[in-house]
């Protein structure tokens, strides 16, 4: 992936916000770019499960690198776990049963 | 087609249009001249539903529209769009953030999809290669610490970006050089070429913005109401003789 050559680009804007999501507890790395130039982030950190991460990957790093580094066709976040919290799976009170 | 009927307006007690009519027809573009104060500012901000002004009495209707019963952003919603002569700054905002909001806003009046901030880049980038601007200015605020052409050239950029069917331009050549107009004029151009039916009022001091856009009708406005009608060479005979001579 190093290989990219977008990868230095792509590099240097993620090192730059890194410390702005540092100061959450959360960081973001790079996993790869795709032969088609799509950029693929995994959060990590307090900002895994965090229900902001997906703003702060949609207007906030999405928007920066596209715009910084003109040939990324998008950028997505490939983690497993969930990045917005989901309602626990405890029946509630009103609930019909 | 717009239709302006006696159109009497102004600001609490002073009238300043005092029964201005205009018609103009999709794809035609209407240049309005005229001294200080005759009123050409005043009949933009009317036409875009700026609050400050009141109207008393007349129509204006844009296609079957009943433009004057329209909130300024129900007024955007259908395409009409205002260029300011003096763009106010949004410190805190940047202009990528402004644009797609701004899209997205119309698209959402007109039951469109939603561009997301992928596709929307991919716009801005095209558009502000069109005009010639560096992708950097994406991330500044809008029109914070922005030089006199830099803020018309984001009025330019949120033209191409909306794609209005009715372009209002106050003094947009105001404080230009002469490379600044040229890509006002360019801007003009690409937008005619992508939509022929788009109608412009390009209001002006000067002859200077007309040599690169050429109107279809001149008007001179003098104390609220079109004193004279013609083509593009009344924008020249007033050049030479001022509105004295007229």
């Amino acid at each position: 992936m190093r290989t990219h050559p977008l990868h230095d680009k792509v590099q240097a804007v993620i090192t730059e916000v890194q410390p702005v999501l540092g100061l959450h507890g959360g960081s973001i790395e790079l996993v790869s770019i795709s032969e088609d130039n799509i950029v693929a982030l995994r959060f990590i950190g307090a900002c895994v499960g965090c229900a902001a991460a997906d703003i702060t990957l949609e207007y906030g790093l999405k928007e920066m690198l596209m715009i910084r580094v003109e040939e990324v066709e998008d950028v997505v976040a490939v983690n497993d776990e969930p990045t917005t919290h989901e309602a626990p799976n405890i029946p509630l009170p009103y609930a019909r049963n | 087609m717009l239709e302006i009927k006696s159109l009497h307006a102004g600001i609490t007690d002073q009238e300043i249009l005092k029964g201005f009519s205009l018609s103009a027809k999709s794809g035609e573009i209407h240049a309005i001249m005229g001294p200080n104060g005759s009123g050409k500012s005043t009949l933009a901000n009317i036409i875009a539903g700026h609050p400050g002004y009141e109207v008393y009495s007349g129509t204006i209707k844009f296609g079957n529209s009943d433009v004057l019963a329209l909130a300024p952003e129900e007024r955007a919603q259908q395409g009409i769009f205002l260029a300011f002569q003096y763009p106010m700054s949004i410190p805190g905002v940047s202009v990528a953030h402004f644009l797609r909001l701004a899209l997205n806003a119309q698209e959402k009046a007109q039951q469109k999809t939603l561009t997301g901030v992928a596709g929307f880049i991919k716009i801005l980038r095209t558009e502000m290669k069109v005009l010639g601007i560096p992708m950097s200015f994406a991330e500044r605020s809008v029109n914070d610490g922005f030089s006199g052409g830099e803020k018309k050239r984001l009025e330019m950029l949120q033209m191409l970006v909306l794609n209005p069917k009715l372009v209002i331009l106050d003094e947009i050549d105001s404080g230009l050089d002469i490379d600044a107009i040229k890509i006002v004029a360019n801007a003009v151009h690409i937008l005619r070429e992508r939509n022929s039916e788009v109608t412009f009022l390009i209001i002006t001091h000067y002859q200077r913005l007309l040599d690169y856009i050429t109107p279809t009708t001149v008007h001179i406005m003098q104390d609220g109401i079109i004193v004279k009608t013609g083509g593009s060479e009344l924008a020249h005979a007033l050049e030479k003789s001022g509105y004295v001579g007229l």
